[in-house]
């Protein structure tokens, strides 16, 4: 008998850690195939706005264009510099794609759809986004070369520049809907989307989450005209592959976090609650995502770079203020008309 | 299972510890450091104090220890270098040694053997100044402070709360003069190196 049941205990925990899997797996394979999709979003819009066809050969409309591009890249060579420190160099693309996934734990993708619902969720985000810093300064110290180098102390001095911003704009959120928890946020966004009154705050969101995703027009660290491809210039085939995952992946991450945080996550109006099998709630969220993700391609296809002076002295005499004057603004008002919401 | 994890968390950290200040290389070090803190923000995780093992996260992973990497990075420091300075400095080891045990005195004569009898310490001062603040009477003790601070304390005497909201409410009653004064002395922290930066008229 005794026996029989530390069997069955066995049994049971293997089966825990084997749910535990599929779940954590029925959430990342959709992501890394929506991170796939977003690189084609970003060929085929930037070819529309240019106009020109873009891929157009692989699958219909060049569709499964991502899947040959993974393949060449993955059957290409890794050359890796003699003179790099080895277990950085192997390890700064790991670190990067391992924190841009790892941001998707406690994405709610409907009411209770979570893989953790989290009461610090979004502080969880943020100290994760900000370890996935280390995989870019990693990268351009292990590659022992001047080029990876200069754009890994660019692209650092950026994000963490730029995350200051970042946090104080979801500071203002927080205040707002009086819990860390995403879908306590989420269920206060059901009178009005945090948009409308705090949009000046969204606009700063969205310019620093372009920053923080190294995207145009704070491209800096890809300037390659005078530093190659920056921090990931001696990177090759795979590890290439795992940067460019991690990059396209905090890109689609932070869409989600601005749907999320301004847009009412997965709410719409009374329209798409309904008790089929079928949840449209993560359809919507996966629409108004859609929707930021073109915005991030329609800004690279418009805006020129910034010169790196230019990019400093906008974020700390020009964002960072505002953004401060906001967070004592904001609670000030919900102070004064006693509405705080705690 | 849990306290496995623990041992290990904490082992890591010790072991982390040690090799930072072993290491020749300083980035080396550095990564050690970071090492170092993940452990502990990890170890804090488990033991349930959430949200100071996510502050740990966020303060010295995603701030302090990038700019300590930043700085070690663009110094760009010969090895060589740093073995000869190193060297002079083991000189000075038994003077590291009489201040550090004096250091560890010092916290060791503060801190209470254990904080569910703490008796009266030298804090008795600032709780009073904080009572008369508050309008109360210096009828709350120390012992009122530690049972803010220590974990399980907390809970106890918050339930109902999120650790967050507790840590929240005895910052703001009975730490209301130790926040103040801490952001005080933050505040002169951040003024000093500005004003030593600061270049006057005539300079330019």
């Amino acid at each position: 008998m005794h026996h029989w049941s530390t069997h069955h205990n066995f049994t049971l925990i293997m089966l825990g850690a084997a749910y535990n899997l599929l779940e954590v797996l029925i959430v990342l394979v959709p992501i890394l195939l929506a991170v796939a999709f977003m690189t084609i979003i970003e060929r085929k819009v930037l070819a529309a706005m240019q106009r020109r066809v873009g891929p157009n050969k692989v699958g219909y409309y060049g569709i499964l264009q991502p899947f040959a591009d993974a393949l060449k890249l993955v059957v290409k060579e890794t050359v890796i510099p003699a003179q790099a420190t080895k277990s950085l160099f192997f390890l700064a693309p790991v670190i990067t794609l391992i924190f841009s996934l790892l941001g998707w734990g406690v994405i709610p993708f409907g009411a209770g759809l979570t893989l953790s619902d989290f009461s610090l969720g979004i502080l969880y985000t943020l100290a994760i986004s900000s370890i996935g810093v280390y995989g870019v300064l990693f990268a351009g110290w292990s590659a022992n070369s001047k080029y990876a180098f200069l754009g890994s102390l660019r692209s650092t001095a950026q994000m963490i520049s730029y995350e200051l911003i970042l946090s104080s704009a979801i500071l203002t959120v927080i205040l707002l809907s009086g819990s860390f928890n995403i879908i306590s946020i989420i269920e206060s966004q059901e009178a009005i989307w945090y948009v409308v009154p705090l949009l000046p705050m969204f606009i700063i969101f969205f310019i620093s989450a372009l920053a923080e995703t190294n995207r145009t027009p704070f491209d800096l660290p890809e300037a390659e005209s005078e530093l190659v491809a920056g921090f990931f210039t001696e990177h090759s085939g795979m590890i290439f592959v795992f940067f460019f995952l991690g990059e396209y992946c905090s890109i689609v991450l932070m869409s989600t976090l601005t749907a999320i945080l301004f847009f009412g996550g997965y709410n719409m109006p009374e329209l798409f609650i309904n008790d089929t099998f079928i949840n449209l709630q993560s359809i919507v969220l996966g629409l108004k995502t859609c929707a930021f993700c073109f915005l991030f391609v329609w800004f690279r296809a418009t805006l020129p770079r910034l010169r790196y002076d230019a990019l400093m002295v906008f974020c700390w005499t020009g964002m960072l203020p505002l953004a401060i004057g906001l967070v004592v603004l904001v609670p000030s008002i919900l102070v004064a008309f006693d509405v705080t919401p705690y | 299972m849990n306290t496995f994890l623990l041992d290990l968390l904490a082992f890591g950290a010790v072991l982390s510890g040690v090799l930072v200040i072993t290491s020749k290389n300083p980035v080396i070090s550095v990564l050690f450091l970071i090492s170092v803190f993940v452990n502990a923000a990890g170890y804090l995780l488990l033991l349930g104090v959430g949200f100071v093992g996510i502050s740990y996260l966020i303060v010295y992973v995603g701030a302090i220890a990038i700019l300590f990497l930043f700085v070690v990075m663009m110094l760009n420091i010969q090895l060589t270098e740093i073995v000869s300075v190193g060297r002079e400095y083991t000189k000075n080891l038994p003077l590291g040694f009489i201040v550090g045990s004096l250091f560890f005195f010092e916290v060791l004569s503060v801190l209470p053997a254990s904080y569910s009898d703490a008796g009266e310490l030298p804090l008795g001062l600032f709780n009073y100044i904080n009572g008369l603040f508050l309008g109360v009477n210096s009828s709350f003790t120390s012992s009122d402070v530690h049972m803010t601070f220590s974990g399980p304390g907390a809970d106890d005497s918050f339930t109902g709360f999120l650790q967050i909201e507790a840590i929240g409410q005895g910052l703001y009653t009975y730490g209301s003069l130790w926040l103040l004064l801490g952001s005080i002395i933050l505040l002169l922290a951040m003024l000093g190196p500005i004003t030593l930066c600061m270049r006057s008229a005539s300079d330019k």
